[in-house]
C-alpha cells in the first residue's frame, strides 16, 4: 500500500502547523479550566472520587497544590507552541493532563481522552525540528522533510475519532428513534425563528442521519483533494452547530483546527512561510536535509502497535452480554459520542444487621453535584460509591435518641432507577441486591437488571 | 459521494431557512410562556400575599405588645400559622433574589435551637443577622416562643423576648422587601426570557430549585423525624413546628404548592403553561398523569393524619410509612423521566461532545 510506505518523505511543515494549533488549544484549554474555577470544583472540593480501575492509585494532591498540575500544563503548552525544549515539554503535558484526567471518571470526556492520546503522540514525534526555539535557540538541527508516517499518525488518530464515532451512532436509537437528539434538538424549542423547527421530529432524524453519515466518512473526503475544501467547510459548519446547541466546551473548535492536518503540503508550507516573514526567523537550515534517524524505524512498529490498539479498544465491548447503553461495560474510550441522554436517581440504604435497621443515605453529604448526576447512572460509578459507604459506615458509631449504636458489619443497598433515551425509568439495580457484597471489577456485572426496551 | 453529502447537507441548511413551519406547530408550547405564568401568576404573588402576610404579623404584634392579653396572642398564632403556610409557598423559589438574600434558611431553620433562642432573646441587642444564629430565627423561633408551655406569661413578663420577636419581624420584612424588590425590577425580566438548557439558565434553575424543594419536604420534614435516615428509629425531635403542631399541615401545603406549580394554576384560579403543558407538549401525557396520580394519592393520605407529625409518629407509623413511600417513588418521576424529557442539565460544565 503506498500509503504506509514507511521510507517516504513528506515536508515537515503540517507537523509544525499541527503543534503550535495543539499547544494553542491545550493552553486554552488549560487556562478557561481555571477560569471557569473548576479546580477547585472538580478537585479540591469533593471528599472522595471515582478512580479508574486499575489506576485507583492515583490521588489528589492536597488542597490548593491541585493547582500545580494545571500550572505545569500551561507551561508544557507553552514548551509545545514554541518548540522550546520541546520533548520536555510534550511529556510534561502529557504527564500533568493525564494525570488530572485519571483522578476521577466522573469528569470523564471523550475529547479529554483524545487530548491525552495526542498529548501522547506529541512526545514522539520530531515537531520541533523546524520553525522552533529549540533551533532557533538552541541551535539544534533543523530538517524540512520527515518520514511521512509522523504527519499520518495524527490523521489516523483523527479518523478513529470520526469512524468510530459513526459506527457507534449505527444503533436503532440514534438512527430509528432519533434520539436523544429529539430530546436535545426539542428543549431549544425558544430559539428565536429556528426553536419550533428543532421540535419536529423530522429534523430530528435529519441531524441523526447527517451526523452519522458525516462521521463515518468525513475523513475520507477531507483525505481526496477533490473534495477536502467542500468537506472542510462541513467540518467548520458542523462543529460551530453542536457547538451552539450544545453544552460541549472546546471539542468543536479542537476539531475544527486539528482536521487542518488533512490538508496538502502546500498549505501548510504557505503557513509556515507567511510566519516566518512576519516574524522574520530564519535560523532553519534551506537546505533540504531529511530527518532519518535510525530510531525512526521502532517509532513506525511502535505507532503500528499504538494505532492497533485503538481500533481493538472500542470493540471490547463485544464481550460483554446486555445492552451496552444500560451496563456501560467497555463504554469508555471508544468515541461514543453524545449517544445517550440518560437520568437516574440512586437511593442508597445502609443496612445493619445487627439491628436489622437502615438508613438512608442523602448522596450529597458524599458527592458533589456532578459526581452524583454521573454516579446515577453508570454502574461501576454505583459500585465504588457502594463500596465507599460500606467503609464509611463500618465500625460506626451512631448517636440516635442519647443512645449509641455500633454498626459492625453494614450491607449497602440501593434502589436505583434510570431512564435512558427518552424511555420511561426503569429499575436499573434492586434493592435485593448486596452491593457491598460485588467485587469491583471488569467482569459482567450480572446483579444489574436487564434492560427492557 | 460528494453530491450526496453536499444534497443532505443543503436539506440541512436548507431546513433551517424554512419559516412556514413555525405557524404550524399544533400545540404550540413554549418555555417563554412558562417562566411567564410562572413568574406574573405565581412567584411574584407569593411574594406579594407573603410580605401582606408578614404586614399583618407585625400590626398583631404590635397590639400584642401593647395589650398583652392572651387573645391578642392567639390572634398572633393565627397570623403566624397563616404566614407560614405562605412561606411553604414561597421558599420553592430558592434561586436568584431568594437565594442570594437566604430567603429560605432565614425563614423556616428547624429544629429551632431552643437555648440560642433564649439565650438572644435575653439580651438587648440580638444579632439576628449573623449565619451562626440562623436555627434561632424565622417561622420556628417565634413558634417556639409563643406556642411554648406558659407562652403568655412568660412573654408577659420579659420586655426582651417581646422586643426581639420584633425584631425578627423586622428582619423577615426587611428580607422579603429586598427579595421582591429584585424580582420586580430587574430579576422577573431576565428570568422570563432565560430559556435555554444551560444550568444557569432560568428554566433550569426553575426545575432544579423544583426538584431540590420536593426532595427537601419529602426529607427534612417527613423522613428524618420519622427515622428513615436512623436505623429506622423514629427522631420526632427532627420533626417541624412542634410547639404548635402542626408539621404535617404545613408539608401538605407544600406538597399541595408543588403540585400547583406542576399544573401552572394559582389561588386565584388562573391556569397557564406549565411544567405538566410541557410534558404534553413532548408526547408524554402519560408520565404527567402518572405524576398527578400519585401526587393525589399522596395528598389523600392527609385525610386519615392529624397536623401533627410527632403525635402521628406515636399513633400511626404504618400510615406516615405510606406515605414516605408514595413520595418516594414519585422522585423517581420528577428527577429522571422530566428532568430528561426536558433536557435540562444539571451541571454546567462540558458534556461529552460530538
Amino acid at each position: 500500500m503506498k500509503y504506509f510506505n514507511r521510507n517516504e518523505q513528506i515536508s515537515i511543515a503540517p507537523l509544525v502547523v499541527f503543534r503550535l494549533l495543539f499547544g494553542l488549544l491545550t493552553l486554552f484549554g488549560t487556562i478557561r479550566f481555571l477560569l471557569k474555577g473548576w479546580v477547585d470544583e472538580m478537585y479540591i472540593q469533593p471528599h472522595l472520587y471515582f478512580g479508574f480501575y486499575g489506576f485507583e492509585w492515583v490521588k489528589t494532591l492536597p488542597g490548593d497544590w491541585m493547582y500545580l498540575p494545571f500550572i505545569l500544563m500551561i507551561l508544557g503548552s507553552l514548551g509545545i507552541i514554541f518548540g522550546f525544549f520541546y520533548r520536555w515539554a510534550a511529556v510534561l503535558y502529557f504527564l500533568s493532563f493525564t494525570y488530572v484526567e485519571l483522578l476521577d471518571k466522573t469528569n470523564y470526556l471523550n475529547h479529554y481522552y483524545f487530548v491525552s492520546l495526542v498529548a501522547f503522540l506529541m512526545i514522539w514525534l520530531p515537531a520541533n525540528k523546524n520553525f522552533s526555539l529549540d533551533v532557533a535557540w538552541r541551535k539544534k538541527k533543523s530538517f524540512v522533510s520527515i518520514p511521512k508516517f509522523n504527519i499520518q499518525i495524527l490523521q489516523l488518530q483523527l479518523a478513529c475519532v470520526y469512524v468510530f464515532a459513526g459506527i457507534a451512532k449505527l444503533n436503532s436509537d440514534w438512527l430509528f428513534e432519533a434520539q436523544p437528539l429529539s430530546i436535545w434538538l426539542s428543549s431549544h424549542v425558544d430559539i428565536p425563528v429556528f426553536g419550533e423547527l428543532l421540535k419536529q421530529k423530522w429534523i430530528a432524524y435529519a441531524f441523526s442521519w447527517f451526523g452519522c453519515f458525516y462521521d463515518l466518512f468525513i475523513v475520507f473526503f477531507l483525505l481526496m483533494n477533490r473534495t477536502r475544501t467542500v468537506a472542510y467547510f462541513f467540518v467548520i459548519a458542523f462543529h460551530l452547530l453542536t457547538a451552539y446547541l450544545f453544552p460541549i466546551g472546546v471539542f468543536p473548535y479542537v476539531m475544527i483546527s486539528l482536521t487542518l492536518i488533512f490538508f496538502s503540503v502546500q498549505f501548510h508550507e504557505k503557513i509556515i512561510v507567511f510566519l516566518k516573514d512576519r516574524i522574520s526567523y530564519r535560523a532553519d537550515n534551506k537546505n533540504n536535509i531529511e530527518f532519518t534517524e535510525t530510531k525512526s524505524e521502532n517509532l513506525f512498529y511502535g505507532f503500528t502497535f499504538f494505532i492497533v490498539l485503538q481500533i481493538i479498544i472500542p470493540f471490547r465491548h463485544i464481550l460483554y452480554p446486555g445492552d451496552l447503553f444500560w451496563n456501560e461495560e467497555g463504554f469508555r474510550f471508544s468515541w461514543r459520542v453524545m449517544l445517550m441522554h440518560k437520568e437516574g436517581l440512586a437511593q442508597f440504604y445502609i443496612h445493619d444487621s445487627k439491628t436489622g435497621g437502615e438508613i438512608e443515605v442523602m448522596n450529597s453529604d458524599y458527592l458533589t453535584r456532578k459526581q452524583e448526576e454521573q454516579m446515577s447512572t453508570q454502574p461501576d460509578m454505583l459500585i465504588q460509591f457502594a463500596h465507599h459507604l460500606q467503609q464509611e459506615f463500618k465500625d460506626k458509631s451512631l448517636k440516635i435518641n442519647n443512645q449509641t449504636y455500633q454498626i459492625k458489619n453494614p450491607t449497602v443497598h440501593a434502589n436505583v432507577y434510570v431512564t435512558l433515551n427518552g424511555r420511561p425509568s426503569q429499575l436499573m439495580i434492586s434493592k435485593n441486591v448486596d452491593l457491598s457484597a460485588q467485587t469491583y471489577n471488569l467482569q459482567h456485572r450480572d446483579w444489574l437488571e436487564n434492560f427492557k426496551d | 459521494m460528494t453530491k450526496r453529502i453536499f444534497f443532505i447537507g443543503l436539506l440541512v441548511v436548507s431546513s433551517f431557512s424554512c419559516k412556514k413551519e413555525v405557524e404550524e406547530e399544533p400545540n404550540g408550547f413554549n418555555k417563554t410562556e412558562l417562566l411567564r405564568n410562572l413568574t406574573d401568576n405565581i412567584i411574584v404573588p407569593t411574594y406579594l400575599s407573603m410580605e401582606a402576610s408578614i404586614f399583618e404579623l407585625q400590626n398583631a404584634w404590635t397590639a400584642f405588645t401593647l395589650t398583652q392579653n392572651a387573645s391578642n396572642l392567639d390572634d398572633f398564632k393565627v397570623k403566624w400559622l397563616n404566614s407560614n403556610l405562605i412561606f411553604q409557598k414561597a421558599k420553592m423559589f430558592h434561586f436568584g433574589p431568594g437565594l442570594n438574600h437566604g430567603l429560605r434558611a432565614a425563614y423556616g431553620t428547624f429544629p429551632t435551637d431552643t437555648s440560642k433562642v433564649l439565650n438572644l432573646s435575653a439580651q438587648t441587642n440580638p444579632d439576628v443577622y449573623i449565619l451562626a444564629n440562623i436555627d434561632a430565627i424565622g417561622y420556628p423561633a417565634i413558634e417556639f416562643l409563643i406556642y411554648r408551655p406558659n407562652a403568655f406569661s412568660l412573654l408577659s413578663g420579659s420586655p426582651t423576648q417581646r422586643q426581639f420577636i420584633t425584631v425578627l419581624l423586622d428582619k423577615m420584612k426587611y428580607d422579603l422587601d429586598n427579595v421582591l424588590d429584585d424580582w420586580t425590577t430587574s430579576y422577573a425580566t431576565q428570568f422570563k426570557q432565560s430559556t435555554g438548557t444551560s444550568s444557569t439558565s432560568g428554566f433550569s434553575l426553575l426545575i432544579n430549585a423544583f426538584n431540590l424543594e420536593y426532595e427537601l419536604a419529602k426529607n427534612a420534614k417527613l423522613g428524618i423525624p420519622i427515622g428513615n435516615q436512623s436505623l429506622g428509629i423514629a427522631q420526632p425531635q427532627y420533626a417541624e413546628a412542634p410547639y404548635s403542631g402542626k408539621s404535617l399541615l404545613l408539608l401538605e401545603e407544600n406538597l399541595k404548592f408543588i403540585k400547583a406549580v406542576f399544573q401552572g394554576v394559582n389561588d386565584a384560579g388562573s391556569d397557564g403553561k406549565s411544567f405538566a403543558d410541557y410534558l404534553v407538549s413532548l408526547n408524554k401525557q402519560s408520565l404527567r398523569d402518572e405524576i398527578l396520580n400519585e401526587i393525589n394519592g399522596a395528598l389523600s393520605d392527609f385525610d386519615n393524619l392529624s397536623d401533627n407529625l410527632v403525635v402521628e409518629i406515636q399513633n400511626q407509623p404504618a400510615t406516615l410509612d405510606a406515605l414516605y413511600t408514595k413520595l418516594q417513588n414519585l422522585v423517581v418521576h420528577f428527577k429522571t423521566d422530566m428532568t430528561s424529557a426536558f433536557g435540562v442539565l444539571i451541571t454546567y460544565q462540558d458534556n461529552d461532545g460530538d
